[in-house]
């Protein structure tokens, strides 16, 4: 049976030890300066955090913003679990932020752990050096996101997985792998991919009861929170909407899901892909985008590649499941890549070896010579020219992702849109009773605000449809946003509020923009 | 042991992790947020801010954009109404007549393609009342009613448009009736009812609706009925209900402490100076007024 360790070496080294040490205080450090409490705008964070709390408090798992309590079945349950240990030192979303944090340095350990089997130090602290000053990576280190701790179960199965291979007698070791693999499914469901990727690279490398008793634990489990959500998990139809944000407008046609394909495909290429290695926050000019930002992402694909071929393999297939996955999505967005950047660093280092090894081999490299150079697990040292090479990359990377993330407070300060929104919130908690339900665009951030619980409005354009909705949910507050970034409250919520003036009082309201609450008060 | 401490992995990460952990708890331990909220505006003048032709507008290129987009035949009548409505409000904010005409225009189409909706008859009767266009506007409340009976502004506006357009009091009576069988508090309904109890004759009848809407008038001026109706039709017609039984008691029966305390209550909710100084000239016929 091949096993991983018996094709690598061990680049451990006191010095090396040392340096990872120098990196990761580093990387705490700057974390620490970064660190905004303020929770992310983007709402899921607020919808963990209920989560988690609902558990927490002993009320199962339900979302304890929604006024009808649903069983939750679109968030699977390990973020929100993590999320409710925290819940041990005090009700405050900051506690599982400064975790956050801390998975963070995880990351970075568990890559030097992971990698450094098959990277030489020339070449471990560079991607090290990468993944802890990565500025998208930075940005899930302080947001109450489920990035962090997917990530870490990724890397942990893996690891796990490594270790073992080596001890295939350790059936404590083994029933732990088995466990922290089907980890990822439960924490994004993106996880199929990592699930996927799983059995196939085990089935390939003949280490089939890794491959069985991951597809045993991992149905065992699935049909566990399917039972106890009723079997009503929607997160997969959702993406076969044409739009998740307004039902609506129905499913996707089999043309439009190629149409859809095609364009994600340019997204991804011209800016996410680009975007994840050199972030930048305003996108660069086209032609920058289509010649020197692509260098990382090829290099990437080089080291993929490469892979394929070798002890990496399950990676490759993770890597190639999870994009295919993307290609569907609706809205490819960074967040997404977070997820397998240190992944996609490992295999830029890996394939800036294969390129530098490619160079040396110029003009003589015939095709079965590219070939053997993918499959040649160690590729051979690096001369002074391949590692000045290899830093020349890391330095312009790294640089430019600390610039990022100095200009990273700037980009998360919020805007007047946000600020007027947040003070209807503190309107509300301070002026209504606490059972009063709020309807908003952003309920679960109004409920991390106020307490109160809330619904947003249903996307339809049919007027009597959304007032019903609000009378069914005893909606008794509606917070009218003037938010830069969406406009459906002026395209569902505004029509109900002219056809229906009678039903709306304006009790609280602020200017610049225009921000109001209404009481609502049907006859 | 300091050496063991940094050289070893299983001391050096959990003792820096939970140092920073430690370190980070100590700086937001006292972290909230929520923060208070800021002052409130003066909310009077929010209800025209809503009705701005910049939001109207907006509205009508989301919904216009969204149309394009949709192909749910239902969904794209929905959206024809609500863009009919906004261009209705946007009439009202810039009176003019091609605003009118628009919305018009798009809440026909909506019509076209849905099943029987009586709010979509009751806003295209409106659209018509607005335009002056009384006859269709009738024809619309009436189909209104055919959906719904008790479809309370359609009865509502049936009552007002035969009486002060149609001037049809028996049918003007018979829909104010009917609309009060439907919902009893109800204003401007008993003032239009007194005012038909006059023409009639019937002046016992019409000091009782006056009565009733001046009632009504004490009862909502805090709290609006939840009706779209502007808080100052319902003081016109308890200021002219005070009018009409300040001449009731001044005339017909002859009660002249009553008659003062109404002429005094109208005189406090009368608005506009020609009418007020008209009625105080009229009083003067029947007794003297302190001015």
């Amino acid at each position: 049976m091949e096993t991983i360790a018996t094709i690598t070496q061990d680049s451990y080294s006191p010095a090396t030890n040392i340096w990872v040490k120098i990196i990761i205080i580093i990387q705490l450090s700057l974390l620490a300066v970064q660190f905004n409490p303020e929770p992310s705008t983007n709402g899921d964070n607020a919808i963990y955090y209920a989560l988690g709390k609902s558990i927490a408090d002993g009320t199962g798992y339900r979302r304890i913003l929604n006024p009808d309590l649903p069983v939750e079945s679109t968030y699977p349950v390990v973020f929100p679990m993590l999320i409710a240990a925290t819940q041990i030192i005090a009700d405050n979303p900051v506690f599982p932020q400064i975790l956050m944090g801390v998975l963070g340095a995880l990351v970075t350990l568990l890559c030097y752990y992971l990698f450094r089997r098959s990277l030489p130090p020339i070449l471990l602290l560079p991607l090290l050096i990468l993944v802890a000053f990565s500025r998208l990576l930075m940005e899930y280190q302080i947001l109450l996101m489920s990035e962090m701790p997917y990530i870490v179960l990724t890397l942990a199965a893996l690891l796990l997985l490594e270790k073992s291979a080596d001890k295939p007698t350790n059936r404590l070791l083994f029933w732990a792998t088995i466990l922290v693999s089907v980890l990822p499914m439960h924490c994004r469901t993106i996880g199929v991919a990592f699930s996927g990727a799983w059995i196939g690279g085990n089935i390939l490398a003949k280490r089939y009861r890794y491959a069985v008793a991951h597809a045993v634990l991992l149905s065992v489990t699935f049909g566990a929170f399917a039972l106890s959500t009723a079997g009503s998990s929607a997160y997969g139809s959702l993406g076969l909407m044409r739009n998740e944000y307004d039902p609506e407008m129905g499913s996707i046609t089999f043309g439009e899901m190629i149409m859809r394909i095609l364009e994600n495909i340019k997204i991804q290429t011209t800016i996410l892909f680009p975007k994840s290695f050199l972030f930048f926050s305003k996108p660069p000019p086209q032609v920058l985008l289509l010649t020197l930002y692509q260098v990382p992402s090829l290099l990437a694909l080089a080291g993929w590649l490469k892979g394929l071929f070798g002890r990496d393999r399950t990676i490759s297939f993770y890597l190639f499941l999870y994009t295919c996955i993307m290609l569907v999505w609706r809205v490819g967005n960074d967040r997404y890549i977070a997820c397998i950047l240190p992944f996609l660093f490992y295999f830029m280092i890996t394939g800036l070896r294969v390129v530098v090894n490619a160079a040396r081999m110029l003009p003589s490299l015939s095709p079965a010579g590219l070939f053997a150079l993918l499959k040649n697990p160690e590729n051979g040292g690096l001369d002074w020219k391949g590692r000045c090479a290899v830093w020349a990359v890391v330095v312009a990377v790294v640089s430019v992702n600390l610039y990022a993330r100095a200009n990273y407070a700037d980009e998360t300060r919020l805007t007047p849109d946000w600020t007027n929104f947040y003070s209807c919130a503190d309107w509300v908690r301070e002026n209504t009773p606490p059972d009063a339900v709020v309807m908003s665009r952003k309920p679960e951030l109004v409920y991390l605000r106020s307490r109160h619980r809330g619904m947003v409005y249903p996307y339809s354009h049919d007027v009597d449809r959304i007032v019903d909705a609000m009378k069914t949910a005893g909606v008794r507050y509606v917070i009218y946003d003037n938010f830069s970034w969406t406009q459906t409250t002026l395209k569902y919520l505004y029509p109900v509020i002219i056809s229906h003036p009678d039903y709306f009082k304006i009790v609280y309201a602020l200017n610049n923009p225009y921000t109001f609450v209404f009481e609502f008060a049907p006859k | 042991m300091i050496a063991s401490l940094v050289y070893r992995d299983r001391y050096f990460y959990p003792a820096v992790l939970a140092a920073w952990v430690l370190g980070m708890c100590i700086l937001y331990i006292r972290y909230s947020f929520s923060s208070e909220p800021q002052s409130s505006i003066d909310l009077r003048d929010f209800d025209t801010v809503l009705h701005q032709k910049r939001m109207i507008m907006g509205s009508i290129l989301e919904l216009q954009g969204a149309l394009t987009k949709e192909h749910d035949p239902e969904q794209r009548m929905h959206i024809h109404h609500n863009i009919g409505i906004a261009w209705y409000d946007l009439h009202s904010a810039d009176r003019q007549s091609a605003s009118l005409d628009t919305a018009i225009r798009y809440f026909e189409k909506s019509i076209e393609s849905s099943p029987p909706i009586a709010r979509f008859y009751y806003n295209l009767g409106r659209a018509y009342t607005t335009a002056g266009d009384h006859r269709r506007a009738e024809q619309w409340y009436e189909r209104t009613l055919a959906v719904n009976p008790d479809h309370i502004l359609a009865l509502h506006n049936l009552g007002l448009l035969n009486y002060f357009e149609k001037h049809d009091r028996p049918r003007a009576r018979e829909y104010l009736l009917r609309l009060l069988a439907v919902r009893s508090e109800l204003p401007i309904c008993n003032y239009v009812l007194g005012e038909i109890a006059m023409e009639d004759d019937s002046a016992r009848n019409a000091c009782r609706y006056y009565e009733q809407e001046i009632d009504l008038f004490e009862k909502f001026r805090m709290r609006p009925p939840g009706l779209p109706m502007s808080p100052d039709v319902l003081r016109y017609a308890a200021a002219m209900s005070h009018r009409q039984l300040m001449m009731l008691y001044s005339t017909r029966f002859a009660d002249q402490a009553k008659a003062q305390e109404h002429f005094h209550r109208y005189l406090s909710l009368e608005t506009d100076p020609a009418r007020r100084r008209q009625s105080i000239e009229q009083m003067k016929h029947y007794w003297v007024v302190k001015e």
